[in-house]
């Protein structure tokens, strides 16, 4: 684009943003959601999906139960939606600055465009070669191609958006538990009729076993256990075999049905952005994030909580006396609960008390790409089994400790880092890949 | 090619005059010659179609082979590279000054886009629908739209490079399952003495995974007949029937094979149009060459790999004992080609100027794409399902193809009849409309944004 445009203003246009120039309360809050979502993340690292599920919600009250409920109240999609809800507003801040400094909205778009298929890219490495099967740069690259043609919408139009987006996911959720309601029910009436001592038509002998086949994919199933730990604990060739349908999964149907989630979240930060909110706030604007967010979020939370695990002990109990699924308040509680955290932690910011720790956590949101990927490198090290193979040997409270030692570690190295280097590793090649051209990497020593 | 695009209007809409006529002379050409294949599968279940090749090789296999080899699939590819040079097409347009950018238009007229195909394959329930994937890689081979034709080709290249490459993966997997099931084969009759013998978990998982492989390539003319019923019942249960097909396309399909082939196509349609080919600009000397050589060699490519296409039907243990799968290697291969060379043909054709009537007749149906696109879904599923005539599975192979004239003949004639009065097709309408957020003039009696700037 150089080339095309090459206007003397563009030619002398710096191509990397000074450091100033960012925005820190952005920084400080994609740092707290990169730590957090290592959180989430950590059981499908180190676990059996079966096992995670049974040890977080089998027995009510026990460590594991316990962890999970502050976990699932306070941080379960309260950090993925930060962190989408951050990429939606980085969006208008990537886009804007260009437009300002440029004047030419075909560079941006080619800037943006190629930005986004790098991200992608990104993704698949990140999946396919790292092995970390939740991988979201992939979903978040998509997702911003879909997206740039909202950034000069007002924040009412982004907002009802986004407000659609999540409707959308209640409707599916609502679909998807009616279809389970209705295999339930066809069951039962199956049940009742053997019990008469008639027998069964062929449908009914298929409803019933396709109750039987759902209810027992929902139990804890040691057997698959044991065979999925002893793979992972496999070398890279084995792991890699049993991760890539996981991956080809998540990034073709399940992002299919999903996408709504990321770009509600999105689409959500644009309009928090264009109205000042994650910006230029009062100290009165945050205090009534802190008190109503966290006002519906944590009570929903915590009923959402019992009401999974009411469903864990016995799910068709909990069909036959549910008629609508605990999803259906999943984004108001969410939502709620991370507007709460982005109140507190920027109230918190002009704490004098916090300040080494806020530096730290924007050091450690500048180079959000580099650590959420050493996250995966570090996690697949320690639990797959071409690195230390703990696969399956943790269980879910100790998985914490876990997240705690790599947050410190990121807390540590970032900042360091950052002295020596204008930006995290991979920020820098993505970087230079966008604007097609190496870009200055260590930083002056200022004396 | 410039003068072409002189009269744009102020805001950069591309007016009527602003068309190329060959390309949408050719456009109608591939949207009427994708129906040739696309009546199989709204008429047929598939395993009909493909007991025509197991079964006793009559007329109906000749047809179905003919049209499959020489048209079917070619056409879609053509109307794929089509799609890619109308991308380069829209954002060739002049630059705006005020309002919305040209890239902004272009992201909203391909999400617009998306949003037809959804509603052309879960409402009109059309499972084969081309919109989403066009819409969605439309938006991701934007970044490529400054390469030269040079790089296009190598990009193209490299897409189908990929396609084959995963196409070449599956078989392989293939032939592993195929290997150990045979080991397990192998233990069992070692062991058929030895009473206690028991396969364990593993082994009889192995052994399932081939069985069911193999099974699902047999003809179950149960399974044909369930088909047939669902389709031919009302709205609901044809729904509940093509959904899972459905998303199984948008997403697993587009994602694994879709997104290459597609690209692959798409970007070679850029590279054409780049270099100037759709726009009649080229020597007819060259168009020859192209339409001689692209007929030649993907023809020879297709025919080549034909029967390792059938005996993949046919019987999949040989096929995966054989050796390469010719046909999925080869596949990008003679398709683009033989789109290519159908392309430099027409072209030529068009050049003798002969038959004007006949060129402006099917550049009306070109100009009318979308609504073409999307009346045929309408026509064919009306047709066929239950909820409409539901003639589902109650005609021979051959008989289809009088229907596709008639179809023809009806497109033809509503698209030239209907631009008699109109700027665009009611569909193309309703996607600028939405596209530039205004309401866009229709009939030919409204003054355009172009001659009512001037007026005032």
């Amino acid at each position: 684009m150089e080339q095309s445009n090459g206007s003397v203003a563009e030619a002398h246009r710096p191509t990397y943003q000074p450091v100033s120039d960012r925005i820190q309360s952005l920084d400080l809050l994609r740092g707290v959601a990169l730590l957090g979502i290592l959180m989430m993340n950590i059981p499908y690292f180190a676990l059996p999906d079966t096992v995670t599920h049974h040890q977080l919600y089998a027995h009510p009250g026990d460590v594991n139960f316990c962890t999970n409920l502050v976990v699932s109240v306070l941080f379960e999609g309260k950090m993925r939606a930060l962190f989408s809800l951050l990429f939606g507003a980085g969006i208008l801040l990537f886009t804007t600055q260009k437009e300002t400094a440029s004047g030419g909205s075909i560079a941006v778009a080619d800037l943006y465009y190629r930005r986004m298929l790098w991200l992608v890219f990104f993704g698949v490495v990140h999946a396919f070669v790292i092995l970390w099967f939740g991988d979201i740069l992939y979903w978040y690259g998509l997702d911003g191609l879909l997206l740039f043609t909202f950034r000069h919408a007002s924040p009412r139009r982004l907002f009802i958006g986004a407000m659609f987006c999540f409707a959308f996911l209640v409707f599916q959720r609502c679909w998807d538990f009616a279809l389970v309601k209705e295999k339930r029910e066809n069951y039962l009436t199956a049940l009742a009729l053997e019990k008469q001592n008639k027998t069964l038509t062929e449908a009914q002998k298929e409803h019933k076993a396709a109750w039987e086949k759902l209810e027992k994919g929902r139990a804890l199933d040691i057997q698959a256990a044991e065979k999925e730990i002893s793979v992972m604990r496999g070398n890279y060739a084995q792991v890699w075999n049993h991760v890539r349908p996981i991956a080809v999964e998540s990034q073709s149907s399940y992002y299919y049905r999903n996408l709504w989630d990321s770009l509600g979240m999105m689409l959500l930060g644009m309009a928090l952005f264009k109205w000042g909110v994650l910006t230029k706030g009062s100290r009165r604007t945050y205090l009534l994030l802190v008190l109503i967010g966290y006002g519906i979020g944590l009570p929903l939370g915590y009923w959402a909580v019992w009401q999974e695990a009411a469903a864990t002990e016995n799910y068709g109990h909990y069909l036959d006396t549910h008629w609508l699924p605990p999803a259906v308040t999943y984004n108001i509680r969410r939502t709620g609960t991370m507007l709460g955290h982005i109140g507190l932690i920027l109230l918190l910011a002009r704490v004098e008390t916090f300040r080494w720790l806020g530096q730290s956590l924007r050091a450690v949101g500048q180079m959000a790409f580099t650590n959420y990927v050493l996250q995966s490198l570090i996690c697949t090290g320690i639990f797959y089994g071409y690195g230390l193979g703990y696969y399956g040997r943790l269980q879910y409270y100790q998985l914490m400790y876990v997240v705690a030692g790599v947050g410190i570690l990121e807390l540590i190295i970032s900042p360091i880092w950052l002295r020596y280097f204008r930006f995290g590793p991979l920020e820098w090649l993505w970087r230079s890949l966008t604007y097609r051209k190496l870009q200055p990497f260590v930083k002056p020593l200022i004396p | 090619m410039t003068n072409l695009f002189s009269a744009s209007s102020a805001d950069g809409t591309v007016t009527r005059t602003e068309r190329i006529p060959t390309f949408d002379s050719l456009l109608g050409v591939a949207l009427l010659g994708i129906l040739l294949v696309n009546i199989q599968t709204f008429a047929l279940p598939k395993t009909a179609v493909q007991q025509l090749i197991r079964g006793p090789h009559g007329g109906n296999y000749w047809v179905l082979t003919l049209m499959n080899t020489v048209f079917g699939n070619n056409m879609q590819a053509l109307l794929t590279m089509l799609f890619g040079a109308a991308i380069l097409l829209f954002l060739s347009k002049p630059k705006r000054t005020q309002g919305l950018t040209v890239p902004e238009q272009f992201v909203r007229r391909q999400l617009w886009l998306i949003l037809f195909g959804l509603i052309n394959a879960i409402v009109l329930l059309w499972h084969y629908d081309l919109l989403f994937p066009y819409g969605i890689v439309g938006i991701l081979l934007f970044p490529f739209h400054r390469l030269s034709v040079r790089a296009l080709l190598i990009c193209a290249l490299v897409a189908a490079l990929i396609f084959s490459g995963k196409n070449y993966w599956n078989f392989t997997e293939w032939q592993q399952k195929y290997t150990k099931y045979q080991k397990v084969v192998a233990v069992e009759k070692k062991n058929k003495k030895n009473k206690k013998f028991k396969l364990s978990d593993e082994q009889k998982e192995d052994k399932s995974a081939w069985e069911g492989l193999e099974k699902g390539s047999k003809y179950d003319k149960k399974a044909e007949e369930a088909e047939i019923k669902a389709m031919r019942s009302d709205y609901a249960k044809v729904w509940n029937h093509l959904l899972p097909q459905t998303q199984q396309r948008e997403a697993s399909w587009l994602y694994r094979l879709g997104l290459w082939e597609i690209a692959s196509l798409m970007l070679l349609g850029m590279a054409l149009f780049r270099w100037g080919f759709f726009s009649n600009i080229l020597s007819a000397k060259m168009y020859a060459g192209v339409a001689a050589g692209g007929l030649v060699v993907g023809q020879t490519l297709a025919w080549l790999s034909l029967p390792s296409y059938e005996l993949q039907i046919v019987d999949i243990t040989k096929y995966v004992r054989g050796g390469l799968p010719l046909y999925d290697l080869l596949l990008p291969f003679q398709r683009s080609l033989t789109a290519l060379g159908w392309a430099g043909l027409i072209l030529l054709l068009y050049r003798l100027g002969t038959m004007r009537w006949l060129w402006q007749a099917l550049s009306a149906v070109g100009q009318m794409g979308l609504t073409n696109y999307i009346l045929q879904s309408l026509i064919g599923t009306l047709l066929f399902y239950g909820y409409g005539m539901s003639h589902f599975g109650s005609l021979k192979l051959y008989q289809l193809y009088f229907i596709v004239a008639e179809i023809w003949l009806v497109q033809t004639v509503f698209s030239v009849v209907w631009l008699r009065s109109f700027y665009y097709g009611p569909a193309e309408w309703l996607w600028r409309s939405l596209t530039y957020g205004k309401r866009q003039p229709m009939r030919l009696s409204e003054p355009t944004e172009e001659t009512a700037t001037l007026l005032s």
